[in-house]
């Protein structure tokens, strides 16, 4: 009960907020379907990382209610996978930085791609197991 | 009207999230700035220092959730 108090304000605003301008905390809408007619640019990357800091906040704050439950609880192997997903998730994450930056819009649609999957699987596991994060859209 | 009342709903729901988040998250100001970002819709001409100050935020997130519970960091023995 105290996991579903706790989790409620942020499943708010993460998704309840899907309809304003497919923002960044709904991340991929718009963002990550980002075709070669529509390049990756900086303001691409923004919006993703933009997104992508306010998730973690998210998870961030279920990693602290789940530090509070006790050993062994459902929570530790939740937040242990999602670390898995945020540790797949960064190296990318720097690639698409270096690529944009660049402007190699070739290997910036590539790393794209493989992002968004990331954040479809990653949004599934959330989804399944009731943590409070945005519904991708992937 | 309809309008105003969904901007005030989301407005109240943002707040939601940043009270919830305050009471979780020692330093609030990146997840202040990244909703800021989302409101204002900043993303028409984003700066190299725009784009330096939200991969710092990020990475700094990240770092913070990546580390492992502490409650499943075995403590000093003895």
């Amino acid at each position: 009960m105290r996991k579903l108090i706790l989790a409620f304000p942020v499943l708010l605003l993460l998704g309840g907020c899907a309809g304003i301008a497919e923002t960044a905390l709904n991340l991929p809408s718009g963002v990550l379907t980002t075709s070669v007619q529509n390049p990756v640019s900086k303001n691409t990357l923004f919006r993703v990382e933009n997104g992508l800091r306010i998730a973690v906040a998210g998870l961030q704050t279920y990693k602290n209610y789940c530090n509070g439950q006790p050993v062994g609880d459902r929570c530790d192997v939740v937040v242990v996978q999602l670390q898995t997903y945020s540790r797949r998730a960064r190296p990318l994450v720097r690639q698409l930085r270096t690529f944009v930056r660049r402007n190699d819009q070739v290997n910036a649609a590539v790393v794209f791609t493989t992002l968004r999957g990331l954040f479809a699987e990653f949004s599934t596991y959330a989804a399944q197991n009731g943590v409070p994060v945005p519904q991708l859209g992937v | 009207m309809a309008d105003i009342q969904k901007i005030f709903d989301i407005g109240m729901k943002g707040l939601g999230l940043i009270q919830s988040l305050a009471q979780q998250s020692k330093d609030i100001t990146p997840v202040i700035r990244s909703l800021t970002n989302v409101f204002s819709k900043r993303v028409e001409d984003v700066t190299d220092e725009e784009l330096d100050q939200i991969e710092a935020d990020l990475d700094a997130a990240l770092d913070e959730f990546e580390k492992p519970m502490d409650k499943l960091v075995p403590g000093p023995k003895g």
